[in-house]
């Protein structure tokens, strides 16, 4: 199993009144599975993929990634397992302006405190991206679609299990998001796990499965 | 090609590239703030030294010159300017007869002509070796032989001709012996014996100086140096001086002219500490604003490292490092800058403030550049630890959503 959520919670107050951004949710998701979570904005979508990521404390329940229980970790351990086990693609565009196409995907190899070369491994998910000719472009020189194969490519470059994305067609034409959905499909068909979140319907065709988040909870769309 | 790892030091440097004018604007707050810390401490110990050498250099507790002639004496003392002025030999032995005075030791004055030796008129110093305490003590740091006739002891500034002599007067003088500078007076300044001074002051006539009527060498001094005896205060010597000398003198304590210089010192090193507490401080505030507006807009780039890895501990480390740099960068600048100020120009800076002026050795000008490097690099890092500590801290999901 390479995710498996249980009995997941996050509560907020709005105002003197508390509410469940994330209500009970479990999810439990195989090697190589597409996921695809649909729902409308303010459904809880995202802060679900940031208690997933461990970039939110859960009010209640629990978080496994690789079988490692997200509960009690400290920020290292954390840390280091967002560099390793996951992969995550905010949303919108988050490619670093001064670095170059090579050196964002990069990044993360050195977030890990590892030594020795890494741009081999960075140039090969280039390639399978479909980007490789721009490794040595500035992300102003690139296009919406080109700028979200390099997030995805950094999402991938320590070997992750799962890669999670929020809404990462949001801001794209209908073909690239076709060609992004297609990449999405083949790092699934490769074996890692891919959660997207998204409210665009037309993108759940390409994963194994789809739930619907609504306020706050999670289930299979009929 | 080699590829460069991604470490916080590239990745700092990196992001100060990508904002060149900020960059700049931040150093040139830093360097201003090492300048004045870095020229500012060695001004003030410049000054400091200056004091001490005046100190070392008058030797005498009391000074007795003629009547309306103290500030004369100070000119000679502090600033080397060569003056010449007399009075009755006689006084001499007056001031010897005093109970509280145990040495009294006479000097006479000249001032060479000018363009003569050292493009300037320069001030000569006779004294007499039998009674001298004065002169004699601190030469002996360089020169420990007596002084025979026509031998002269030059101070630091002083340009000897290549045959090792200096021409005063139309004659030529052997230098025996080059003094150390000293920040006073002495460094322009030549010193020899009476039996010399004679030979000066016969060529000066001969060369047309003015001397008042009736003054010779033979019945005429310029100062009498007096150390006053063990038991007797200055102001009980310089009554009994006063009594003796029916009040035809002045009477100098040298204290009084250095406390008089000392107190313009502390006026100007307080004036200059406060200035570099100010801007060490308005240098703090200047870049704790621009760290946190800084930190504030790059929320979405700091939770994205988070997001790829980043414990918080690093992402602190990296914003701390930038602050670094600027800093550090800034300080070098900045004592470059005060290096290039404060050392080729110390004679002229020492003239324009009217005081004794020496720099410190090499060993406590790198013990300044220590501290003044020490100081301007630690700005950046305390300004922006509110930032990095902050931002560090904050909840990556709730950062990147702000910084959207």
């Amino acid at each position: 199993m390479v995710l498996e959520v249980k009995d997941l919670c996050k509560q907020y107050t709005r105002g003197d009144r508390p509410f469940y951004a994330v209500d009970h949710v479990s999810l439990t998701m195989d090697k190589g599975e597409f996921v695809s979570i649909i729902g409308r904005s303010g459904s809880g979508k995202s802060t679900l993929l940031n208690l997933i990521a461990g970039l939110l404390d859960p009010t209640a329940g629990e978080i496994r990634i690789c079988g490692k229980s997200l509960t009690g970790m400290d920020d290292a351990a954390l840390s280091a397992m967002r560099n390793t086990a996951l992969g995550y693609v905010p949303q919108g565009q988050t490619v670093l302006g001064n670095l170059t196409v090579l050196d964002n995907v990069r990044l993360p190899f050195y977030f890990g405190d590892r030594t020795g070369p890494s741009s081999d491994r960075a140039r090969d998910l280039l390639e399978q991206v479909g980007i490789g000719h721009l490794a040595g472009s500035l992300p102003r020189e690139l296009s919406g679609g080109e700028l979200r194969r390099v997030s995805i490519a950094r999402a991938m470059m320590c070997s992750h299990d799962l890669l999670v994305l929020d809404e990462p067609t949001g801001d794209l034409d209908p073909r690239t998001t076709e060609e992004i959905m297609a990449l999405l499909r083949g790092i699934a068909q490769s074996g890692t796990a891919v959660l997207m979140v998204t409210h665009e319907l037309d993108t759940t065709g390409y994963g194994d499965r789809v739930l619907e988040m609504d306020s706050g909870k999670l289930s299979p769309r009929l | 090609m080699t590829e460069k790892a991604l470490s916080n030091h590239r990745l700092a440097l990196l992001n100060l590239q990508r904002k060149p004018f900020r960059t700049w604007a931040l150093l040139a707050v830093v360097a201003l703030l090492a300048f004045v810390l870095f020229g500012g401490s060695v001004m003030i110990r410049s000054l400091e030294n200056g004091i001490e050498g005046l100190q070392a250099r008058l030797g005498a507790d009391i000074v007795v010159v003629p009547e309306g002639y103290d500030q004369d004496l100070a000119g000679v003392m502090i600033h080397g300017e060569p003056t010449y002025f007399f009075m009755d030999k006689d006084v001499l032995a007056q001031v010897q007869s005093c109970e509280a005075v145990e040495i009294a030791s006479p000097q006479f004055y000249l001032a060479s002509l000018n363009a003569e030796c050292c493009g300037s008129s320069v001030p000569i110093i006779g004294f007499d070796p039998e009674s001298d305490f004065t002169v004699q003590p601190w030469i002996t740091e360089q020169y420990s032989k007596s002084l025979d006739r026509g031998q002269i002891i030059v101070g630091s500034d002083i340009v000897a001709q290549n045959d090792g002599t200096v021409l005063f007067f139309g004659r030529n003088y052997e230098v025996a012996a080059r003094l150390e500078r000293t920040g006073t007076g002495a460094d322009v300044s030549c010193f020899t014996t009476m039996e010399t001074i004679e030979d000066l002051y016969r060529d000066a006539r001969e060369k047309g100086a003015y001397f008042k009527q009736g003054v010779t060498y033979e019945n005429s001094i310029s100062s009498i140096m007096v150390r006053v005896r063990d038991g007797f205060s200055l102001t009980q010597a310089a009554g009994q001086i006063r009594r003796a000398t029916e009040g035809k003198v002045e009477i100098v304590q040298t204290q009084r002219m250095i406390d008089s210089v000392g107190g313009s010192l502390q006026g100007v090193a307080g004036g200059l500490y406060i200035i570099a507490g100010v801007f060490w401080l308005l240098a703090l505030a200047l870049l704790s604003i621009v760290f946190s507006v800084t930190a504030n807009e790059r929320k979405k780039e700091f939770a994205l490292f988070r997001i790829l890895g980043a414990t918080r501990r690093r992402l602190s480390r990296l914003i701390l490092r930038e602050a670094f740099y600027i800093s550090l960068g800034g300080g070098v600048l900045g004592v470059l800058l005060a290096a290039l100020a404060v050392f080729p120009f110390s004679v002229y800076i020492g003239d324009r403030l009217g005081m004794p002026y020496l720099l410190p050795g090499m060993g406590e000008i790198l013990l300044i550049l220590c501290g003044s490097l020490l100081l301007s690099a630690a700005c950046g890092p305390l300004a922006s630890a509110h930032a990095a500590r902050k931002i560090s801290r904050a909840e990556t999901y709730h950062t990147m959503r702000e910084g959207e």
